[in-house]
């Protein structure tokens, strides 16, 4: 058996206000939103804003194939041409009503683990989610702590509640730093029991 | 009515001290209402508004600090994002 490799993770919080700048040294926008794909948990691509306090959401936003890279500090990309019309990612409804941030998640056999505060995303060649962090229902038994939850290589979801596997309340992490090794292990898992 | 009193004989002037002792006693302030606040000295206003201007941005602050926050939308279906 090999070691599982190790993950780079970061919370969705983390990426969102991140300035987006051309590799010329431009400041283009601000981060607004992450969107991604629920059949597959792929990101999709994220919504701008402008710079500022009072600044607005913009009318264009940056699809994932129009990321150079995503930096501790910025989001690099080639220039501006590559911004493609917001709706064209999102639409406003879904910006408005898709947001996975306060739904809650239940197992597949009905168990209330607790509502999402932030998603754990996977870093790569591409950006994948692999779990949501939570604010613990009683039923983890850590009743209003943050956890982590990971979540399978196809995260199908519709709807208000986020349903995972109820295997995955057996690879619960308290700590980022645990919880690559504990995506590996769920999955390998959920692998095996499907072969 | 008395019949003696007649407006050949109230001046100008009476009436107008009669008009104003009447408008006076409409306008007083009862007992036990809070019209005192009325005479505030000016400092009072100044402070007052600066209250309200600083309970304002204060307001304003946290609406935009909200509407600013970061989403995590989860699509439903495929977009044009999704290509790579």
């Amino acid at each position: 058996m090999t070691a599982p490799t190790p993950m780079l993770l970061l919370r969705a919080s983390e990426v969102t206000g991140r300035p987006v700048v051309t590799l010329s040294g431009e400041l283009v926008a601000e981060i607004k939103d992450v969107v991604f794909e629920r059949s597959g948990g792929r990101i999709a691509g994220f919504t701008l804003r402008n710079p500022g306090l009072f600044s607005r959401s913009r009318k264009d936003s940056l699809p994932w194939v129009g990321v150079h890279g995503i930096g501790r500090d910025a989001v690099m990309v080639a220039d501006e041409t590559v911004l493609i019309a917001a709706n064209e990612l999102a639409s406003r409804k879904q910006s408005r009503d898709a947001d996975v941030l306060q739904d809650r998640v239940l197992t597949d056999n009905g168990r209330d683990l607790g509502r999402v505060v932030d998603v754990v995303l996977h870093s790569g060649t591409s950006l994948d989610v692999v779990g949501y962090e939570v604010e613990a229902s009683e039923a983890l038994g850590t009743a209003g702590r943050h956890v982590f939850i990971p979540l399978p290589d196809t995260v199908a979801v519709s709807g208000e509640n986020l349903i995972v596997p109820a295997a995955a309340t057996e690879f619960v992490s308290e700590d980022l730093a645990g919880f690559g090794a504990a995506v590996g292990a769920f999955r390998a898992r959920l692998r095996e029991g499907a072969s | 009515m008395n019949a003696d009193f007649t407006a050949a004989e109230v001046t100008p002037q009476q009436a107008s001290r009669s008009r104003s002792r009447y408008c006076a006693r409409r306008l007083a302030p009862k007992p036990g209402t809070a019209w005192r606040w009325v005479g505030m000295d000016w400092w009072g206003w100044v402070i007052l508004a600066l209250v309200i201007i600083a309970v304002l941005v204060v307001l304003a602050v946290v609406v935009q600090r909200r509407r600013r926050r970061g989403g995590v939308i989860g699509l439903s279906e495929p977009r044009r994002g999704d290509s790579r």
